[in-house]
């Protein structure tokens, strides 16, 4: 069977073949143009690869890093002449890490990919406390709060977001996304924070938030 | 059979009276003396103190040195932050990746205040348990050491885009690790065991851990003097055991929770030491009951593994974990004597 152009990207994506991913990306725009570039190419490698991610198939933090980083470099680009990005324009998302976490790379990679498709994202950094999250989220008239921890025990301080949602009756109104790695270990942590959801990877996010804002949309 | 005879028969394959039993309890025994973690992370006598109490409640077989890795970042510049009820936390890493790294200074392993924690920690209980308990440092493997340095965004963005300097970087990081094994070996551990994330499947893809990490790996432990434990820290590693079970000076692996013993052991061979696989920081929300059926099926599945030892693995034992629920693994070890449970 022919190998289809968006086969060769989503295999230099599994090789961590960053350069020539863009480079791919970049003739394939030079041709059909920036947007069709994005829509025919990047999101179909990129809803690919978050299939095989998601199915935890032996794809490592490396490489999902470095598809995050493919997506960056194409959407830079592309936004060079006009902005450029996956869907429509929506959000916005708060997001940051909650208080006493200091392990930001999962948080960079969600708003990378939050960015690719469409999402506007307020980031907060590290060590957040759960109060600023909630008046941030309050300030830009945001649906989501998305917070990541890596550990047990930081992970434990998202219950303070869960709290000041619903100390200001928004539960529902505000939707609570969390994430990080503690969260693939233990599943069962998202209920015990108080999450409404969460995403096995950074790539799962962009639907992750379509859905948690769909779901504050119907209160 | 005293701990250390247990231990040592569980290295060499030999009969014993019942499963070794491993618990990562570094952090829990500030919690027994009731010490700020700030001193206890500071003060080797406070931490030998606390270990004193965690032999005392909770009966391990192993004794671990203080389990701190972000205290190594701070001896290179880094900031880190004391927690109330955590081991501490890298907080900014010194530099943003290799690139702007201008140069390199070591922590004097003689004079730096940091380091010499680490040795004399040891050193202290070593003194106290003598030839009674092995006692295990737990230090940074060079493959690790550069995330206290980069953070873990900045050390991945390193190994991906810049290879030369990661490279030059390892090279200097090599003899300084070698020098810091040998350390611990002279204040008396029984063993050195090294978290390896970034030898880790779950981090890297196998062409980095073949090209980057395995080389590395291989010049530090050659030079190392005394057994060395691979530790999977906090992802699965059997995936990649096949790459690093033929180290020079590796007696053996601490496995992710509920990694599947049986088949790191056919990965592996028969020779190797291999501990797991109870996720410590898990054992905080399980009942007492929930905790013992975990350890009867892990013992009847893998107890009768002459080289296995049982325990936790991943992060400490939380703070607030219960003292029963600790003490549950050895006495259901000790229910269970020489082979599968009755």
């Amino acid at each position: 069977m022919k190998e289809t152009i968006q086969d060769h990207l989503f295999a230099l994506m599994l090789k961590s073949r960053k350069d020539a991913a863009v480079q791919l990306i970049a003739q394939y725009a030079d041709q059909y143009g920036s947007e069709a570039a994005v829509i025919h190419l990047l999101e179909p490698a990129l809803n690919r690869f978050g299939v095989i991610w998601a199915g935890q198939e032996n794809v490592s933090l490396a490489q999902g890093y470095i598809v995050a980083r493919i997506a960056e470099e194409v959407l830079a680009g592309a936004a060079a002449a006009k902005p450029v990005y996956i869907g429509q324009k929506k959000g916005p998302i708060v997001i940051g890490n909650i208080e006493d976490d200091y392990h930001d790379l999962g948080r960079k990679l969600v708003t990378t990919f939050l960015r690719a498709y469409g999402w506007q994202v307020v980031d907060m950094g590290n060590d957040v406390l759960a109060e600023d999250l909630f008046d941030q989220a309050q300030s830009v008239k945001s649906k989501v709060i998305a917070v990541s921890a890596m550990m047990y025990t930081t992970a434990m301080n998202i219950q303070k977001v869960r709290q000041v949602i619903n100390r200001h009756g928004l539960k529902g109104k505000i939707k609570l996304a969390v994430g990080g790695a503690v969260f693939l270990l233990r599943p069962e942590l998202v209920d015990e924070v108080g999450g409404d959801g969460t995403s096995r990877n950074a790539l799962g996010a962009p639907e992750l938030m379509k859905s948690l804002w769909e779901a504050a949309d119907r209160l | 059979m005293n701990s250390m005879e247990r231990i040592q028969a569980t290295i060499r394959g030999m009969d014993k009276d019942r499963c070794a039993v491993s618990l990562t309890l570094s952090l829990f025994g500030a919690r027994l003396i009731q010490c700020p973690l700030e001193t206890y992370y500071t003060d080797a006598v406070c931490y030998s103190r606390g270990q004193e109490e965690v032999l005392r409640h909770c009966h391990p077989d192993i004794l671990f040195g203080p389990f701190a890795l972000p205290l190594e970042g701070r001896a290179f510049g880094s900031d880190i932050r004391f927690m109330d009820k955590n081991p501490p936390n890298l907080k900014r890493p010194a530099w943003a990746s290799v690139r702007e790294m201008p140069r390199l200074n070591f922590p004097d392993l003689d004079s730096d205040p940091t380091m010499l924690y680490f040795f004399e920690a040891v050193h202290h209980m070593k003194k106290i348990h003598g030839n009674k308990i092995p006692i295990a440092a737990i230090t940074l493997s060079p493959v690790d050491l550069p995330v206290m340095l980069f953070g873990i965004h900045g050390w991945l963005e390193s190994v991906l885009f810049y290879k030369d300097e990661t490279r030059k970087l390892m090279d200097k990081l090599v003899p300084y690790c070698i020098k810091k094994i040998n350390r611990f070996m002279e204040s008396g551990a029984a063993f050195v065991v090294m978290p390896c994330a970034f030898a880790n499947p779950s981090v890297i893809t196998r062409e980095i851990a073949e090209t980057i990490m395995l080389p590395v790996l291989n010049d530090t432990f050659r030079e190392s003097k005394g057994p060395l434990l691979i530790h999977s820290a906090g992802a699965p590693l059997i995936p990649f055991l096949d790459l690093y079970y033929d180290l020079p000076g590796v007696s053996g692996f601490v496995l992710n929770g509920e990694e599947d013993i049986r088949l790191a052991r056919r990965r592996v061979g028969p020779e190797k030491v291999l501990i797991g696989n109870v996720e410590g920081p898990t054992l905080v929300n399980h009942s007492i009951d929930k905790i013992e059926q975990i350890c009867r099926q892990t013992l009847d599945a893998c107890g009768d593994d002459p080289r296995f030892i049982f325990g936790t693995t991943g992060a400490d034992i939380a703070y607030d974990t219960p003292v029963s629920n600790i003490q549950v693994f050895t006495k259901t070890s000790d229910a269970a004597g020489r082979g599968k449970l009755l």
